[in-house]
């Protein structure tokens, strides 16, 4: 069921729930402006999704830098140690020496080792008895060789090569000791120390280079593929957006009444599910609500149609008590006052169905406003002279307090106050606050017109006892009835509502509200 | 949500120092322990086996030392410790020397230990701990121990068994390097007041 947006707004408030009002009606309430829009926060769903993803990405990028560089770290030097130890080994193995160390020819052992250093370079040192002697150098110590290996090296027992990477300002070296034992038989194949170890010092400035190299190549890598991963990062926040906004343009509108708002939901996804899940929703609400207005409709119609049958026969009912009103002096007292009666009771059942029939005719929104621009303290006057509770007289003082003839009504009327008004509709309110506060309250009643803040205000004050705060809120109810033990009233207990409905066509509001120095007080604001 | 928003942010902020330590900490070459890397070497001494005489004395740390000294001039034309009028007297023929080359003056040798080390020997920071009087009376062997195993036994004029564990050491591994190579020798030392049991010149 599409509705024009005025009309929608109208039903809103038209479905039961709302029947239940307070005193301060605003008839513009409903052009309340949608919820006030925020400013999306800084980190919003896209910021953090797109976020995650590289963080992902990083993630998965650096580690795999990070143990593919590890491993090929390792590779590298791995490959460059056994290489060296070896070499090393095999230089050691073809050693000739004399035993106790004769450093002179073991100086020209070690330079001819020095000589056939691999992978790289490197320099060679010979200890004997826990003393370096000789070296390959100038200097016949070192002071990259740790006393940890040395030490390792001469452990009794010891009869392995050993190596040890060792940091010396920055620059990297690998450090080789190689015990060199004595030819031993078949006995003792792994042989007897002779006293003599032999070290090889080797930069790794070659190797350092390398992998440094390899971290340029990851993180210069890396960069590119975290850029890259930016495209399917924003790419899924996009596809993962998408539904998240059309749901919330869909319960947006929905919230706005249009409860035929729908979600095109595709995929199989969770996003999915609950836009298909958000369709039923709304369609079962939609159903519900359609049902409920319906019914309110039907109803509205019985009570519609049942005036309007009652009509017919009310208008021929008044038609006889009139003639037998007329008649009622001739017949027998009790006769004549039964008479009066019925014509009294029917009369007050023609103004009820009329009311009926008036507010059937809002609720149908078949009321319409023929509006003209029109002096409202003219109207005002008429209406009042009209219905004889003032004076022609009155006219004499105008915009100035001015006692009618009857002294219950005062009027305080501003002229030459022009407003687009329905004269009819207008009469209507303005008779029936009045009429109102005549019944209700007590005399004097102060009618006012003027004008405040760019709107027309009708005010009508009584001195009567007031309104009970616990009636206040109900007073423009329908058939509410401010004192439940008075079941009979004077009116057909849809006076105010229809003055509400009235005001409401023109675009105004209603309030009812006590003054401070006692009697009720209803002001009429009509925009101009 | 259970978790505080804090608790939760530390969470990640620790997984996420988690996965970049391994890219921030380990970059460039890093020492190292010491790694045991294959095996020894075992080089060349010179002079040649059977052209010289090996020795052991005892270096800086008291561990045992080969030392290995060219023949003297009279030892290298001896035609053996048998020939050789020593104070000690060979029960048995000379141990041969299995690579062939010239037998090894067993007596002649033990008198050198005796004498400790040379003048080189000493700059290089060597010493002996064989400090008895006595010399070697006679050799026997080496002959089937008890075990099978041949044992070299030396007699000597003195007291043994207050010997210095390491001097012990030093004749045994003399005594068996000089009739065997590959010193598979087991040597006892017999003296006036008993003999010390048969031990091997095990390496350190």
């Amino acid at each position: 069921m599409r509705l024009g947006p005025r009309s929608r707004r109208r039903s809103d408030r038209a479905v039961p729930g709302g029947r239940r009002r307070t005193a301060r009606i605003h008839a513009a309430a409903a052009d309340q402006r949608p919820a006030r829009r925020r400013r999306p926060h800084p980190f919003g769903l896209r910021t953090r999704l797109v976020l995650a993803f590289l963080l992902v990405a990083a993630v998965g990028c650096g580690t795999t830098a990070a143990l593919t560089y590890r491993a090929a770290r390792t590779a590298i030097l791995e490959q460059t140690q056994d290489t060296a130890v070896g070499s090393f080994r095999r230089q050691v193995a073809s050693l000739s020496t004399s035993l106790p160390l004769d450093e002179r020819a073991m100086r020209a052992e070690l330079l001819r080792i020095a000589a056939e250093g691999r992978p790289h370079p490197w320099r060679v040192y010979a200890e004997y008895d826990g003393v370096l002697r000789v070296s390959s150098t100038d200097r016949p110590e070192s002071s990259v060789l740790t006393s940890e290996l040395r030490t390792r090296a001469r452990a009794l027992g010891v009869r392995h090569g050993s190596f040890q990477r060792v940091v010396r300002g920055n620059i990297p070296y690998l450090t080789i000791a190689i015990p060199a034992l004595f030819p031993d038989g078949q006995r003792y194949p792994s042989g007897r120390p002779t006293g003599l170890v032999l070290y090889a010092v080797m930069d790794l400035g070659v190797e350092d280079a390398n992998i440094e190299a390899m971290v340029t190549a990851a993180r210069d890598g890396a960069l590119p593929a975290l850029l890259v991963a930016l495209i399917p990062a924003l790419i899924a926040a996009r596809g993962v957006l998408r539904p998240v906004r059309e749901l919330r343009r869909a319960a947006h509108d929905m919230g706005r009444g249009r409860l035929d708002a729908r979600i095109h939901a595709k995929g199989s996804d969770e996003l999915a599910e609950l836009a298909r899940t958000f369709n039923q929703s709304a369609a079962e609400l939609e159903r519900s609500v359609a049902e409920l207005r319906n019914a309110e409709a039907r109803a509205r119609r019985f009570a519609s149609d049942v005036s309007h049958e009652l009509r017919t026969p009310l208008a021929g009912m008044l038609a006889v008590t009139e003639v037998l009103d007329e008649d009622a002096d001739t017949l027998d007292s009790d006769t004549a006052r039964a008479v009066r009666l019925v014509s009294a009771e029917t009369g007050k059942l023609a103004v009820l169905v009329e009311d009926l029939m008036e507010i059937s005719r809002f609720d149908a929104r078949a009321a319409e406003l023929h509006a003209d621009e029109v002096d409202a303290a003219e109207l005002v006057r008429k209406t009042l002279q009209n219905r004889h509770w003032v004076g022609p007289g009155a006219d004499a003082g105008l915009g100035t307090g001015t006692v009618a003839a009857s002294g219950a009504v005062v009027t305080e009327l501003t002229d030459g106050i022009r407003a687009r008004l329905d004269p009819r509709r207008f009469d209507v309110v303005v008779a029936n606050l009045v009429g109102n506060a005549l019944r209700h309250g007590a005399a004097p009643v102060t009618v006012r017109v003027y004008e405040e803040a760019g709107a027309l205000v009708i005010e009508v004050a009584d001195r009567g006892p007031g309104i009970p705060d616990d009636v206040l809120p109900h007073v423009f109810d329908r058939f509410y009835k401010g004192d439940p033990a008075r079941t009979r009233s004077a009116g057909s207990g849809l006076g105010l509502a229809i003055t509400l409905e009235n005001v409401r066509l023109h675009g105004g509001t209603a309030v009812a509200a006590n003054r401070p120095d006692g009697g009720a007080v209803f002001t009429i604001r009509i925009p101009l | 949500m259970t978790r505080s928003p804090s608790l939760a942010r530390r969470a990640r902020a620790a997984a996420l120092t988690l996965a970049l330590v391994p890219l921030a900490a380990a970059c460039g070459i890093q020492k190292s322990d010491v790694v045991e890397a294959g095996g020894a070497a075992t080089v060349t001494v010179q002079p040649a086996a059977g052209t010289r005489l090996l020795l052991f004395f005892v270096g800086r740390d008291g561990r045992l030392l080969p030392v290995a000294r060219g023949l003297p001039g009279e030892v290298v034309d001896g035609t053996g410790p048998g020939a050789t009028t020593g104070t000690a007297t060979p029960r048995t023929a000379p141990p041969a020397d299995p690579s062939g080359g010239k037998p090894i003056p067993v007596d002649k040798l033990l008198s050198v230990l005796m004498e400790g080390p040379n003048e080189q020997e000493r700059a290089a920071g060597l010493t002996t701990h064989l400090d008895m009087d006595g010399k070697a009376l006679f050799f026997a062997g080496p002959l089937p121990g008890p075990d099978g195993a041949p044992v070299l036994s030396v007699r000597f004029d003195t007291t043994v068994l207050d010997l210095d564990p390491l001097a012990v050491r030093q004749v045994v591994c003399t005594m068996a390097y000089s009739v065997d190579p590959g010193a598979a020798v087991s040597v006892t030392l017999v003296g006036t007041d008993g003999a010390l049991p048969a031990t091997r010149c095990e390496p350190d």
